[in-house]
Parts: C-alpha cells; structure tokens; sequence
C-alpha cells in the first residue's frame, strides 16, 4: 500500500503544532499533501467524503479530545475499504492516555511530542509508508 | 452554648414516658418526643437530630428494629436504646442489628442519661467534624489527580511545541522568515506563563485567609485593564464604577476574580471584525457590591453553561490565546471563599454577562 505521497491529515488544537508537523513532514520528505484541523469535529466533517491514508491525532483537545474522537471514528468510517492508519501524538505524560492509546485497534503507534523526523520516518516505516 | 442546642428525639409508645424526659431535661435540650415511628421518621427527614433515643417494647415495631431503619436512612445520628427488660437476644441484636452506640437501663437516672447525651453528642460533632474533613481531603485529592494529568500536558504542550520549533529552525535552512519562529515561540512561552500564573493564584487563593480591606473598584479595575491592553488594543470599554458607599473585602481574592473575568470577555471574542466591547458596572451598597461584566464575544453553548466553572474545563476558544481552563473554576473558588455568587447569562454568538453579588464586611 506504499504510496509515493501519502495523504496526511493532522488534527490538533495548537496551531503551532500543527504548522511544525506539516512542515516536518514535508521537510522530511515524506508528503506534500497535507491537510491540517483544529478540531476534532472539523476533521470528522472533513472525512465524510475523504478517506486519507494517514491521521495524525492529538489527544487533549477541547470539546472532542483525542479519544473521543477514535470512538466516532470507529462507529463511523473504521469499515472503509481504503485504510487509513491513525497515529496518536502527543505530549502527554499521563500513563492512562499512553496505555489507552497503545490499547485501541484503530491506533497504529503512539508518537511523544515533539514530533521528530526521524521517529516519524520509521513509525510510517514500519506501517508501510 | 445556649445557641445550639442538643437536638434529641425520643421515641417511646407510652405517653407518660415522653411526659417524663421532657420535663426532665427540656431546660437543658431541644427535645423532639413521639409515639411512633412513623412520625420519629418525619422528623428525622426534616430536622437534623443528634440523638435518637427509642424504647425497645413498642406495639408496632420495637426499638431495635426502628434503629436498624435509622441507621440505613439517618446513619450518622447516634442511637440509645432504653429497655428495662433485658435478655442476650435483644442485646445481641441491638449492637449488631440496631448498630446501637449506647444501651440504657430503665428507670433512667436523670444525671447519668444527660451525661450520656452529652457526651455522645460531643462524638456525633467529632463525627460530622470528620466526615467534613474527609469530604475536603477527598476533593483536594481530586484536583491533585486532576492537576498532575493537566499538568502533564498543558504545561509539558508549549514546551515541546517550543522544542519542535528550535529542531525545526535547525533543519529548514531556507527559511526565509526566522521570525516567524520566534513569535510561535513567544507565544508559547506566554501560554506557559499564563498557565503557571493562574495556578500560583489558584493555590494563593486556596491558602491564605481571607482579609478584610478597603476596596479601590475603580483602581482594580483600571490595573486590570492596563495589563490587558497589551495584549489586545482594539478593545473597546465602558466603566461604571459607583463605589462612594465604602466597601471592605479581600482585595487580592476580588483582583483575581476581575482579572479573570475581564480577560476572558477579552479572550473569546468574536473573529468576524466585529469591534470587541467591555461593559463593566459596579456598584457597592452597604450590605453588598453588584457587579457585572458583559461583552459581546463569542458567548457559551448552553450545553457548556454547567461545565464553565470545573476545573480544566477548556471551549474552543479564539485562536490568539486559548483558555486554559483554570480561569474560571479560579474565580468560583475565590468566591467561595469571600462568601460572594455569580451569575451567567449568555446567548451564543452574542456576548455574555457575568453578574456577582460580593458581601460588604464594612460595618
């Protein structure tokens, strides 16, 4: 399922963040495609009609954290043809979020903030990408 | 002493009885006397007894099995049982049924009954007393777990966005806009410092004891508003301030309790041009002061109105300067402390009013 440019979707509250993951990932060469939500609800709304290969989440977001989140997904769009593997990141230290994270099906590795190139490249690595 | 009183209720299906204990000890007691249970209940339910005490030998139902109904519903008031017959089976069942604290014998002495009221009433505060503490221990420990999981993050989340930043200077050469890092950076760094800011308040607030001070309304509200200013200059306010009536509280609990609340009719305003306002009125009267603070930002989702005030309870704020959830769950404490309430009005997509009645320890 290798795919030359990945779609990436990034759901985080900062806006910071968010500009820093994009940017890496298109430093690291990785993708061009990028696309960037603030909220939960926006990036829900947002995969309605599109299913990208990759989701990068944050856990602690206000109104729709990062878990909640995974539980709309899974009752919505988790039986898609197409997969899209979901990364949770986070610069949580809290070991409930760590294990719950590990825990879900739908997650394909929990990456610490801040986001590194290199720990990116091979968590991608070793889903495929 | 004479203000609160021993509130003692006694149950007993002989009049006489009840005659007799309240001419005995009415000068010393707040005595509540009924002839069955159904009634003792209705008191139980309404007033708060210290001491149930219950004859054993009733028609209906006799003390032990009364006690054992206490102890269910009223579980905290103490319960003596007074019979003058006695075999082990009832005392057996008294003490592990009727969870009795103390067992008379009848004819009762007078001096050694009031005795042992009073000296189970001094448990039954001892109790309460404990019980309160275990509450407040009990809420402390939650905010402890609360705290070090936010803690974990919204003090650790600026930090490694600053980290990110500095690895991503290091790596992107061309940039062609180094600045563009540093403001991300500074505003990382003042999101860190509000956060740590708001905590220091809220662990001053929970500490010291409150003071009775002259309060300045006009001085705190202008000091608050200086500060802000930096922060946002488009603001546009509207001060009423009537505080001739001399007004005395805990200034540094009330200055926090401003300086949230100003700062968030700053924060979330609306991000459509509209000119953010700030309407703030005080007026102080000579049992209270009236405030109210009202802008016409963002407003609050009626499904959020009930959560505003939990600790680390974050809405999607602007985008400039997220909340970080303490701010408001601060001024509800403070005002806790000062005896003050508060009040919220809100329609979403049009501003929100908050509305505080402070008490006025002048005399």
């Amino acid at each position: 399922m290798s795919k030359s440019q990945p779609h990436i979707i990034l759901v985080d509250d900062n806006e910071i963040d968010l500009f820093l993951h994009e940017k890496l990932i298109k430093l690291a060469g990785i993708s061009n495609h990028v696309d960037k939500f603030l909220s939960g609800k926006a990036a829900l709304d947002y995969l309605q009609n599109t299913t990208p290969d990759i989701i990068l989440l944050d856990i602690q977001m206000p109104e729709m954290d990062g878990f909640e989140f995974l539980s709309f997904y899974d009752r919505f769009y988790s039986d898609r043809e197409q997969e899209t593997r979901i990364f949770m990141v986070s610069s949580s230290l809290d070991f409930g979020d760590i294990s719950k994270a590990k825990a879900s099906p739908l997650v394909s590795e929990f990456i610490k903030k801040p986001l590194n190139i290199v720990e990116l490249k091979e968590a991608l690595g070793r889903e495929g990408f | 002493m004479s203000k609160d009183r021993i509130r003692v209720l006694y149950l007993d299906d002989e009049d006489n009885n009840l005659q007799a204990f309240k001419a005995g000890f009415r000068r010393n007691f707040e005595i509540y006397t009924v002839n069955n249970a159904a009634d003792a209940f209705r008191i139980l339910d309404e007033i708060e007894i210290h001491i149930a005490l219950a004859d054993q030998r009733m028609p209906k139902m006799s003390g032990v099995e009364f006690f054992e109904r206490v102890h269910d519903k009223h579980p905290d008031v103490i319960r003596i049982l007074i019979t003058a017959y006695t075999n082990s089976q009832t005392i057996i069942d008294a003490v592990n049924k009727g969870r009795i604290d103390q067992y008379v014998v009848k004819p009762w002495d007078p001096n050694f009954l009031r005795n042992v009221i009073e000296t189970f009433h001094a448990t039954y505060l001892a109790r309460k007393e404990l019980k309160l503490k275990n509450e407040e221990l009990q809420k402390t420990n939650d905010e402890l777990n609360r705290f070090v999981y936010s803690a974990s993050h919204d003090l650790r989340a600026p930090l490694m966005s600053i980290l990110g930043l500095v690895e991503l200077s290091r790596l992107d050469k061309e940039n062609s806009d180094p600045f563009e890092y540093l403001q991300m950076i500074e505003s990382s760094v003042l999101k860190l410092d509000s956060f740590i800011q708001n905590i220091i308040e809220y662990y001053q607030n929970a500490r010291a004891e409150g003071l009775k001070e002259n309060i300045n309304f006009k001085e705190l509200v202008d000091d608050a508003i200086a500060v802000l200013k930096n922060t946002d200059q488009t603001v546009e306010f509207e001060v009423n301030i009537n505080d001739e009536l001399p007004f005395q509280n805990d200034e540094f609990r009330i200055r926090v309790i401003l300086n949230n609340l100003i700062s968030n009719a700053i924060k979330y305003q609306k991000e459509d041009g509209t000119v953010p306002k700030v309407n703030i009125t005080i007026r102080t009267e000579p049992k209270y002061a009236f405030l109210s603070i009202q802008d016409n930002g963002v407003g609050i989702l009626q499904e959020h109105m009930e959560s505003i005030f939990k600790m680390f309870f974050r809405t999607k704020s602007s985008k400039k300067s997220p909340g970080t959830g303490i701010g408001l769950y601060i001024v509800k404490e403070a005002l806790n402390k000062i005896g003050g309430e508060i009040k919220v009005k809100s329609v979403y997509g049009e501003g929100t009013t908050f509305e505080l009645i402070l008490p006025n320890l002048h005399e």
